[in-house]
This record gives structure tokens, C-alpha cells and sequence, in this order.
């Protein structure tokens, strides 16, 4: 058993896990590569978007500043070619005539008249006559210019060095001072300084008309005199509203920050309006940044960006989903394409604000997170399907198994008549064919098993009478030989099957020789133990004729031998002890060698001469070997079973191993030296089956008592207080010289005082008996043993009970007493009662 | 066994010399039964005393019981064998023993 017990995975749950991670692996994996593929796609346009939208306003800016340089050049050429008609006036004046110019006057009111204004009143027109009537040849050619003008032009004017203002339009009125000259001082106005400074066809910036008709500007031109100086300069009024609106409309959507707009060359932005609280400067057109605005001004063609500030905004999504909109950074970046105009200086500015440009991308930024919300919603729908389809089929999977489970389960609990109902044509099919199969081989088997079984319960019974009836063939009754105490013997026998072919006897020849057989029948089993009965009876029988060893075996050989059909065979160790003297004689018919203790030493094994087995061949002789025990010493005799025991490794017990477990415990009793070995046999065959019987016996040889003791001395004394004395007096004499501590001296002094002085109150009470002291001293170890005999009443004094020491003197009983203090003090006390005698001994070592 | 008695107003001490066994110890009982009246501090001196059985314990016993009404008995100078004798017996816990 594991100690910790695996967590149980059963298949279905198995197969359903591998089928759902499947599916959520190849679901993530198609997600994550359709998602990035969006957002590759998503930057990629972005580039695109931008790139060309650059190009675009690139495209726009310089398509309108040529347009507006072609339509502004147009009026240019026509003011230089008045220009240059005025000149050639100045250089040929004789080829003109003479043309004058009136004042204005209000009658003249919507036509189109040519009339003076004087510069100031320091200009005295007598000085400008012959000018007036040079430059008045002006007016066809200014009348040409103004009525195929379509209107555009709305006044053309010239203003001389020396003072002279000559202007054409149908406005007279507005001047007009009854007839009188007007003055007004056009030095100072923008276009007569500019012309006359830069010596160049000039464009003013553009003003608001006086009369509301729109936005005005002025192109100017100077004009030389014969003598090649500056003479003046001359100039037209003209509506440019709708240029202007042609140039500044631009197609950029309908988004309201994307528009076109001029610029000035005061840096200011031409505003179509005439409200002036609505001019503003460059810099202060929204999103405009330092860098962009320098970039204008100087006059250069580009596509910039300006980064704005980042803020958050909330923008309704267009398509309608379940967010409804989004909430993200807005940046207030703004594309400025810019490209100067050339004629006027000017510089033509379209301003896209980077959310129009990339506003098809954030279309498709919110479609992508629309489809990763998708892909993830539709990921859930999958993994709720996956996840009951995965339960669904593994459910398919394993009930049958389930099932079948089931069917096994009420099988194996013993119902070989139940069948497995699966049908399935599968391998669960197979697998419940098989158990149905294996269910009525097992009916079958059993029923057979069934009869088998009886037969060898009967066979049994049998064979356990036979074993009971081979272990009382053996002495097992121990001590076998209760008067005998020169030795002391015990044997055991376990068979490895239920009866054995081993064998162990053990019996008195006569008064002094003891027979002692060890045997090991071939074979195993019921003919092992026929012939096993055979050979023990034989060798007893004969051992109790008389004769040697030798003589018991070859007889019991002859015997064997004849009709040994079987030809089965015996091994034999037969020794004869001598019991007064400690001498063996012994024969060994192919058996294992003996093992002795000497009383100093350790077991060793004691190698004599073999013999071949009994029962091998008619005739035989057999050889002897003689050896002597002394006190003290050990024989132990046994069968192969003990040395050949076999472990699960194949390994032998051997006798090594026997005699270390001989020498565990050799100094106690044979019984507990068997208990030993057989133990350390069983502990080292563990759980291998044992194969051969085993059968061990030890004798333990102590020779006669006589030798034991050393000295006895007998006292017969009147058993009255006042021969106490002479008792302890007469045991002091036995042990005197023994030297006794005055402890133990004291101790067996009370002990004798205290039993005679029972015997003298009690034994014949009131009558005096006689009593009788013994002391006996053994030596080695050194032991006195003191005996009273009395022939009064029987009384035991060891069963009276002991007094309670730990009570108080008040509670003290003054009986009892004088026992206990012999119990205490002695090794050892018995009682007994025979012949009429009471017979208390106590025994104390020295 | 000799019995030495020393008598000094309510005091009484009696030094034993020898064995007190079944055969002494009624010589002992004899003088205690006689000697202890009006004594309230007795004191045996077992200095020279060998011997002790069951008999001597039981006049000990006796003595101890009869001082234990009127005043106080000590037993002085044990030797290492009888001391073990009262251990043995649990005497050791009955007398007063220096």
C-alpha cells in the first residue's frame, strides 16, 4: 500500500478534460493569430492612410496655389500693360492728343467716367494741365479693361509723382464736390509705396470693399516717365471673393475642423467676413504650432503635423454594438499642408485635423475590438458547448464500462450464473464476452474444485490421525525420567508435511545405559513414515538385547533389508550413554554429526567416522566412535531439516548458523536451547515453505548426585527452647569453616532460631518431641541446605500469610514474624510432608 | 545477654550486651514491664548487642508501644546487621532508631 493513496481519475473525466483543453488550445490559438493579424493590418493601414493623405494635400495645396497664381497673374499682366502704355505716353507724348479729365460729379452716378483728384492743395492744377491731358489717353483702354473685366475689376486708377490722381469708375458720385477739384493723398496708401518702393507689379493684401461688394485687392503697377525716372503708379480694384472662394474650397469632408485658409503676408488669415472681431493671426488658428506657423510664414511647401494636447472623449460608436460607443485618449494633432502663392505672397494653408485622416482607422481599430469582444463571446459559447458535448460523450464512453463494472462486481461476488448484458459490437463488448466466458469456466472449475476438495479433506482426516498417531510413537513426555537427575533431556519434532520420515528415541537400556537414536527416513510422506515405524521399533527392540551400537545397527540393517521393495533408507545416529560414567558409545549410519558443549567451552561439532545408511545393503558393518561427557557437558543431536532448511533466496541454514544459535542460550534449559535454534531456523527461512522435517534433541549430562555434596551432618535434639543454644551452636560448628560474613551468619542464625523455636512451642505442644537438624554444604556454587524434621503435627509454616510491615507499632499483630524474616533473608524455603514427618528446608549461598 | 541499667530522674537508658533472642528476650520483657513506669525518656544502647530474632523484636514492639502512652523511646547505636533486621521487618519505621 501506497501511503498516500492516489486522488481517483476516472476515465470519463479524463476524456472529457483532454477533449476540452483540445478544443481551448486550438481556439486560443486561431483567436490569438486572427487577432494579431487584425492589428497588423489595422497599422499597416494607418501608414498607408497617412502617407497618402500627405500626398493628397500635397496634390491640393500646389494645385490651388497655381491656380491661384495663374488667375492673380492674369490681372498682373493687365496692370503692366497699362503700365507700359503709360509710359509710352510719357516718352512720346506727341503722338497723343489731348484728353481731359474732368472732376466728378454727381450726375454722374452708375456711369462709367474718368475723373481727377488732386493730391492736396499745395498741388496747383495749372502744373498738371499738360500731364492731365497726356494721361487722359488712358481712358479707352482702362473702358476696354473694366467692361470685358466681368465685372472683377471695379475701378482702375493712377496716381502721378506730381500729384495727380486719375481714376476710372462709375462712383463719381460719392467724391464729387459740386465741380470742384477733390483732393485726397493716395502717396500715403499702401499700393502707391509699395509699387514706388519695389519698382514691381504689386498685390496689396486684401481689404473689404467699401461698397460691400466683397473682398477687394488691389494689383498695381509703375509707370516711368521719358527720362526713365518713377513717374507713378498705376492700379486696379478687384473683386476677388469669388477666387478667393474658389481657392479656399477645398473638398476635405464635412468634418468641421478640415478647411482651407490663406494667409497674408502680415501673417494674418484672410477672413471672408467683414466683421473684424473674427481677424485673427496665424498663431492663433487652433491646433497651430510654433514650428508649423514658422514653417508658413517662411514661405515653404510641406505637409506638418501639430501635436495637440491628449485629452479623454467619449465617442459614440457608428455601428451599433453592445458598448455603444467608446471612451479613449482623443490627441488634438493637426496635418497643416502649406504652399506659398507666388504672385501675392500669400501662403495657402489646409488644416486636417489627424482623427478625420485616421478616421477610417479607428473604424477598423473598433471593429478589431469589437471582434476580439466577438471572439470572446463566441469563445464562452464554445467552452459551454465543448464542455457538455465533452460530458456527453465521455458519459457514452464509460457507462458501458460502468455497466459491465457492475455485471463483474455480481460476478465476482459469486454469482457464476449472472451474465454481462453488454451487446456493444466493441471492445467493451469483447471484454463482457470474455467475463461472461470466464464465468462459466469458473462454474465449471468450481464444481470440480468442489469434488477435488472433499477427496482431500478426507485424505487429510486421515494423515492427521496418521501424524497423531506418529507423534505419540515418540517419547514426548518430559522430564521422560523423573528419578533420574544425572541427566537432563529433551526432543522435538516438526513435520514438514503431515507425517514425516524423521524420527528421534530415547530410552533406558537398563539402570545405567540410555539409548539414544536420531534417524532420518528417505523420502517424505506416508511411505517415509511406514518405514520410519518400522526402523524406530526395529532399532529399540534390538537396543534392548544388548550389544554395541554397531551390532544394533547391523542387525537392524539385515532386517531392513529384507523386501525393501520401496528401497527406501534410513540414516541413523545411535550412541549408548553410560550414565555412571558419562561414556558414549555411538554409531553414525549416514547421518548428520552431533554437536557438544563442553561445560567451559562453546558447541562445536563432533566429527566421528560414518557409516553408510541403514538399509542400503544387506550385511553391513557399521563403525563406532566413543566419547565421554563430563558434568555439565551438552550433546545435541538432529536431522538435515536443521541444517539443509532453505530460505527464499535458495541459501542453506547450515551448520554455522546452528551452532551460533546453539551458543545463544547454551546455558539454559535443553527445552529453551531447541525453542532457540528452531526460532532462528523459522526466522531465517522466513516465509519459504520448509521442505524436510525438523527433529532435534539435546541432552544435558550432570553425572550422580553422590558427587555433589559435599558434607552432611545430622543433629537429633528434645525440641525445647532451651537446647536452642546447642542448635545454633551445632550449625555454627558445620559452617565455621566456610567463613561466613556476620550478615549472612546472623541470617541463618534467626532463620534456625526461628523455625526450631517453632518447632519447640507448637510441633508437640504440650508434649516434647523429638527434632531433627540436617546441614548439608555444597560446593561450587557453595550452598548450605538446612533441614528440620518433626513428628508432630502437620503444619505448614509457608502458608501462613505474611505480615503487613508498614503498619504502626499500635497496629502491629506480634505473629508471623519470625517466617518472614526467614523468607526474606533465604534464598530459598520449601515445605513438605511425608511419612508422618513435617520436612522444612531452607537453603542459603555462601 | 547482659542488661545494664542506667536510671537519671524520668530518664532511663539500658545499654544490651550480647544476643536478644527467645531465650533472653524475656529477661528484657521482665525489666521493661518493671523499669518503664514514670519514665518519659528511654534510650536502648545496642553498642555491644549481636543478635536480634523475632523474640527480641517482639519485646522491642512492646516497649515501643508502652513509650509511645508516656513519653519517648530512642535506640542507639545499631549495628549494620541488626539495622537490616528492622528494614527487613519495617521496624526502622515503628522505632526511633540514631
Amino acid at each position: 500500500m501506497e501511503k498516500r493513496e492516489k486522488t481517483r481519475r476516472p476515465i470519463r473525466s479524463k476524456v472529457q478534460n483532454m477533449v476540452f483543453v483540445i478544443s481551448i488550445a486550438a481556439l486560443i490559438i486561431t483567436s490569438a493569430v486572427g487577432i494579431i493579424g487584425m492589428i497588423r493590418i489595422q497599422n499597416d493601414s494607418e501608414g498607408a492612410l497617412i502617407s497618402q493623405m500627405e500626398q493628397n494635400l500635397r496634390n491640393i495645396t500646389t494645385n490651388k496655389a497655381d491656380l491661384a497664381d495663374s488667375e492673380l497673374g492674369l490681372y498682373s499682366s493687365y496692370v503692366g500693360n497699362l503700365a507700359a502704355y503709360i509710359s509710352g505716353l510719357y516718352q512720346n507724348p506727341s503722338g497723343y492728343i489731348s484728353h481731359d479729365v474732368p472732376t466728378p460729379k454727381k450726375e454722374d452716378k452708375g456711369k462709367l467716367v474718368i475723373q481727377r483728384t488732386l493730391r492736396d492743395k499745395s498741388v496747383l492744377l495749372k502744373n498738371l494741365e499738360e500731364e492731365i491731358y497726356l494721361l487722359g489717353n488712358v481712358e479707352p483702354v482702362w473702358h476696354n479693361l473694366i467692361t470685358s473685366g466681368k465685372g472683377l475689376i471695379t475701378v482702375i486708377y493712377l496716381g502721378t509723382e506730381k500729384g495727380l490722381l486719375i481714376s476710372y469708375d462709375d462712383r463719381p458720385d460719392l467724391s464729387a464736390e459740386d465741380g470742384n477739384d477733390v483732393y485726397y493723398d493716395y502717396s500715403k496708401s499702401a499700393w502707391y509705396k509699395k509699387v514706388k518702393e519695389t519698382g514691381r507689379v504689386c498685390f496689396t493684401d486684401l481689404y473689404m470693399d467699401v461698397y460691400q461688394r466683397g473682398l477687394m485687392i488691389t494689383c498695381a503697377a509703375p509707370f516711368y516717365d521719358a527720362d526713365n525716372n518713377f513717374a507713378g503708379a498705376v492700379g486696379m480694384d478687384i473683386l476677388i471673393s469669388d477666387l478667393y472662394k474658389d481657392i479656399i474650397e477645398v473638398d476635405l469632408g464635412e468634418d468641421k475642423g478640415s478647411y482651407a485658409f490663406l494667409v497674408d503676408n502680415n501673417g494674418n488669415i484672410i477672413n471672408n467676413d467683414n466683421d473684424s472681431s473674427k481677424q485673427k493671426t496665424l498663431h492663433e488658428e487652433q491646433g497651430m504650432s510654433e514650428f508649423v506657423a514658422s514653417e508658413i510664414l517662411a514661405g515653404k511647401t510641406g505637409v506638418s503635423l501639430a501635436k495637440g494636447k491628449t485629452h479623454y472623449e467619449y465617442t459614440p460608436t457608428e455601428n451599433a454594438n453592445f458598448l455603444g460607443g467608446r471612451l479613449g485618449t482623443v490627441e488634438d494633432n493637426i496635418y497643416f499642408a502649406y504652399t506659398p502663392i507666388e504672385s501675392t505672397g500669400w501662403k495657402f494653408c489646409v488644416r486636417i485635423p489627424e482623427n478625420v485622416i485616421l478616421a477610417p482607422v479607428r473604424s477598423v481599430q473598433r471593429n478589431v475590438i469589437f471582434t476580439i469582444f466577438s471572439f470572446l463571446a463566441a469563445f464562452l459559447i464554445i467552452i459551454v458547448i465543448v464542455a457538455v458535448a465533452s460530458r456527453k460523450f465521455s458519459k457514452k464512453l464509460t457507462d458501458p464500462i460502468i455497466a459491465l463494472t457492475h455485471d463483474v462486481k455480481e460476478i465476482s461476488g459469486g454469482n457464476f450464473d449472472y451474465r454481462a448484458k453488454i451487446q456493444d459490437n466493441d471492445e467493451i463488448g469483447d471484454l463482457a464476452k470474455s467475463f461472461n466466458y470466464m464465468a462459466l469456466s469458473l462454474k465449471d472449475y468450481i464444481r470440480d474444485l468442489a469434488a477435488v476438495t472433499a477427496e482431500k479433506e478426507r485424505i487429510g482426516a486421515e494423515l492427521n490421525v496418521a501424524t497423531q498417531i506418529q507423534a505419540d510413537m515418540l517419547p514426548r513426555i518430559f522430564p521422560p525420567f523423573p528419578d533420574r537427575n544425572e541427566f537432563e533431556i529433551y526432543a522435538t519434532m516438526n513435520p514438514a508435511k503431515e507425517v514425516g520420515g524423521d524420527f528421534y528415541d530415547f530410552f533406558l537400556i537398563n539402570h545405567n545405559h540410555l539409548g539414544l537414536v536420531m534417524a532420518d527416513v528417505s523420502g517424505k510422506g506416508v511411505p517415509a513414515a511406514l518405514f520410519m515405524v518400522i526402523a524406530k521399533t526395529l532399532i529399540k527392540t534390538r537396543a534392548l538385547m544388548g550389544g554395541t551400537p554397531a551390532e544394533i545397527l547391523h542387525d537392524v540393517n539385515n532386517q531392513l533389508c529384507e523386501g525393501n521393495e520401496a528401497e527406501l533408507f534410513v540414516t541413523v545416529w545411535l550412541g549408548i550413554l553410560e550414565i555412571s560414567t558419562g561414556n558414549v558409545i555411538s554409531a553414525n549410519a549416514g547421518h548428520e554429526y552431533p554437536a557438544i558443549k563442553r561445560a567451559d567451552g562453546k558447541f562445536e561439532l563432533l566429527k566421528t567416522k560414518h557409516s553408510p545408511a541403514v538399509a542400503t545393503m544387506e550385511g553391513m558393518k557399521f563403525r563406532e566412535a566413543e566419547f565421554t561427557l563430563n558434568r555439565g557437558d551438552i550433546l545435541y543431536i538432529y536431522t538435515d531439516g536443521v541444517a539443509e532448511a532453505t530460505n527464499s533466496a535458495e541459501e542453506l541454514y547450515g551448520t554455522d548458523r546452528m551452532i551460533d544459535a546453539l551458543n545463544k542460550k547454551a546455558d539454559a534449559p535443553i527445552n529453551e536451547i531447541l525453542a532457540e535454534v528452531k526460532k532462528d531456523v523459522d526466522d531465517f527461512t522466513g516465509d519459504a515453505p520448509q521442505f524436510d522435517d525438523i527433529t532435534m534433541l539435546g541432552l544435558r549430562y550432570y553425572g550422580q548426585e553422590v558427587n555433589k555434596m559435599v558434607e552432611t551432618k545430622k543433629l537429633d535434639i528434645a525440641a525445647e527452647i532451651k537446647n536452642l543454644d546447642a542448635v545454633l551452636a551445632f550449625v555454627d560448628e558445620q559452617l565455621e569453616k566456610y567463613g561466613c560474613t556476620p550478615k549472612v551468619q546472623m541470617q541463618i542464625d534467626v532463620a534456625v532460631e526461628e523455625i526450631f523455636v517453632n518447632i519447640a512451642n507448637y510441633a508437640y505442644n504440650p508434649e516434647i518431641g523429638s527434632a531433627g537438624i540436617c546441614v548439608e554444604v555444597q560446593e561450587d556454587p557453595l550452598v548450605v541446605s538446612i533441614t528440620f524434621t518433626d513428628n508432630g503435627v502437620p503444619y505448614d509454616p509457608l502458608k501462613k500469610p505474611d505480615p503487613d510491615v508498614t503498619l504502626s507499632a499500635e497496629e502491629r499483630q506480634i505473629g508471623g514474624l519470625g517466617i518472614y524474616m526467614v523468607k526474606k533473608s533465604m534464598d530459598d524455603i520449601s515445605y513438605n510432608y511425608k511419612d508422618g514427618k513435617n520436612i522444612l528446608t531452607i537453603k542459603k549461598s555462601l | 545477654m547482659l542488661i545494664n541499667k542506667t536510671q537519671n530522674g524520668d530518664s532511663l537508658t539500658i545499654a544490651l550486651d550480647g544476643r536478644l533472642d527467645t531465650t533472653t528476650a524475656p529477661q528484657l520483657d521482665a525489666e521493661i514491664s518493671s523499669g518503664l513506669e514514670g519514665v518519659k525518656n528511654f534510650v536502648i544502647d545496642m553498642e555491644k548487642l549481636v543478635y536480634v530474632s523475632s523474640a527480641g523484636l517482639r519485646v522491642l514492639l512492646k516497649a515501643q508501644k508502652t513509650m509511645n502512652k508516656q513519653g519517648s523511646m530512642v535506640i542507639k547505636n545499631v549495628c549494620d546487621e541488626i539495622k537490616e533486621i528492622f528494614e527487613v521487618t519495617g521496624f526502622d519505621e515503628l522505632l526511633t532508631i540514631e
